[in-house]
């Protein structure tokens, strides 16, 4: 996972698929992430170079709009493929962030 | 703890050499002497051998033959072989290695063969065997414990397939033989309750949480305050956070489910992410997803869920499954439920008559397609229909 600082916003990009095996290590690197949110506004998560997303990384999607909304942070989905996209509607995600199309 | 040591040489002196070798280097060793393969085999027998130090070259039975009959042993096959030989030959060593020792050396020993380089060889393959008989002891205690987990899930499966207006067909596999797929189907006075989930990830944690999903899918059905399967989702979603709340960005209990209430000819229904069930119409002779969407149980607190009602005839067909059916793990696959949809449409008349055979057939399709990718099923997988009588 990479992350960007620009101005008020912080950038998530997720570089590997958001599976079960890989979701671990991206925990630890998002809890480092979240204790520098100081003069942060808000987030952004690109999805861009995702392909594939099974239930645990779902969750773990969830799990981090908590932790940012939590911080009073906004949140938002950006690049998703359309599956993606429609998954997260499925599961109504969309009635809690911004998941751009 | 002591090491036994199978030394099959028809050379006395080299027995005796390796005997002393042995002695000298490693505690608590006991040697047993063969001349021949064939009383490699007996004594394999009776003494409970933890490495062999195997002459090629034997009277009656060789040690390439001794080595390969070892190695094809159901019970001996693991027992490390250090191979021994006045040849030098590569090609003989390289034989045996392929034949599966696991080292070997050359005779006569040089002073630092028998001081340093036979000892630590000898050292080190019972110390790979003892950690394999480890590694093998816990597979099968794991083994064991999976099969009890397993055998205690299926108690969770509904107990009989006949309810009043309601004939009830079920398939499940689960994918480390303990599983998070549920799905549970109950009579009561006000109709036919029943219940489909997937908890996310899979195995043990998950096989425990399909548990407590059966707990408080039943203890719903007995709540006089829950009437709707709605009511049942948001009930679940609640008990989720009291029970397992551990704080604001928790996410440790998540499923997707499907409830349904079919009572006075009504089917209504309420999804919480669960992929489209599918509905057979006999009147219409036609197959439609109910496409309803809703959030998975255990993402947010206070989480409402809609009810929709369908009004069904005799033989009505209502089927019911879990991603895993389609999933490899793509982000693709949510979209692959049509595929789903299709196999049904294509076989309705199977679907309508033979539910049971249907039901085996779409486990064995979707199989089909897994192995053209050269897999398998890797998650969960739990079918049901339900026939309206």
């Amino acid at each position: 996972m990479k992350i960007s600082r620009e101005g008020n916003l912080m950038k998530f990009m997720i570089q590997n698929d958001l599976i079960a095996p890989n979701v671990k290590n991206m925990n630890k690197v998002l809890m480092e992430a979240l204790d520098q949110t100081d003069g942060i506004e808000e987030v952004i998560v690109d999805l861009n170079k995702i392909e594939n997303i099974d239930s645990v990384g779902v969750s773990f999607v969830v799990s981090l709009y908590k932790n940012i909304s939590n911080e009073g942070l906004e949140f938002r989905i950006v690049n998703a493929s359309n599956d993606i996209i429609q998954l997260f509607k499925l599961m109504r995600l969309d009635e809690f962030f911004i998941i751009e199309e | 703890m002591s090491h036994n040591v199978l030394v099959a040489d028809d050379g006395k002196m080299n027995r005796f050499i390796i005997k002393k070798i042995l002695n000298e280097n490693i505690d608590n060793v006991r040697i047993f002497e063969a001349v021949n393969g064939l009383e490699v085999f007996d004594i394999l027998e009776e003494e409970d051998i933890d490495l062999i130090i195997l002459d090629l070259i034997m009277p009656k039975k060789n040690g390439f033959d001794t080595l390969k009959d070892l190695k094809a042993h159901k019970i001996y096959k693991d027992i490390p072989v250090i191979v021994s030989s006045t040849i030098t030959e590569i090609s003989s060593i390289e034989e045996t290695l392929e034949s599966g020792a696991v080292d070997y050396f050359t005779k006569p020993f040089s002073r630092e063969e028998i001081d340093i380089i036979l000892p630590l060889k000898v050292i080190n393959a019972i110390k790979f065997y003892e950690q394999q008989k480890t590694i093998q002891e816990l597979n099968r205690h794991i083994e064991e414990e999976l099969k009890n987990a397993s055998a205690f899930q299926n108690l969770m499966l509904p107990k009989t397939n006949e309810f009043k207006n309601i004939d009830l067909f079920i398939k499940y596999k689960q994918s480390m033989g303990i599983g998070g797929d549920f799905f549970d189907c109950v009579e009561t006075p006000e109709g036919l309750w029943f219940m489909i989930a997937d908890v996310t990830g899979h195995g043990i944690v998950a096989g425990m949480i399909s548990s407590m999903v059966k707990v408080m899918f039943r203890n719903g059905v007995n709540d006089s305050k829950i009437t709707s399967p709605s009511k049942m989702l948001e009930n679940m979603n609640t008990n989720v956070f009291d029970y397992f709340y551990t704080g604001p960005t928790d996410n440790s209990v998540v499923f997707t489910g499907f409830v349904g209430l079919i009572s006075n000819k009504k089917l209504t229904y309420s999804s919480a992410g669960q992929p489209f069930p599918l509905l057979y119409h006999e009147r219409d002779r036609e197959i439609i997803p109910l496409k309803q969407t809703g959030m998975n149980i255990g993402f947010f607190e206070g989480v409402k869920y809609v009810d929709e009602t369908i009004e069904l005839v005799k033989d009505d067909i209502l089927l019911m499954y879990t991603d895993g059916l389609f999933s490899t793990g793509k982000a693709s696959d949510f979209s692959k439920w049509p595929a789903v949809e299709k196999f049904a449409n294509e076989n309705m008349k199977v679907l309508k008559e033979k539910p049971e055979e249907f039901l085996g057939d779409i486990f064995w399709y979707f199989l089909s397609r897994h192995m053209e990718n050269d897999s398998e099923y890797t998650d969960d997988v739990a079918i049901m229909l339900l026939r309206y009588k």
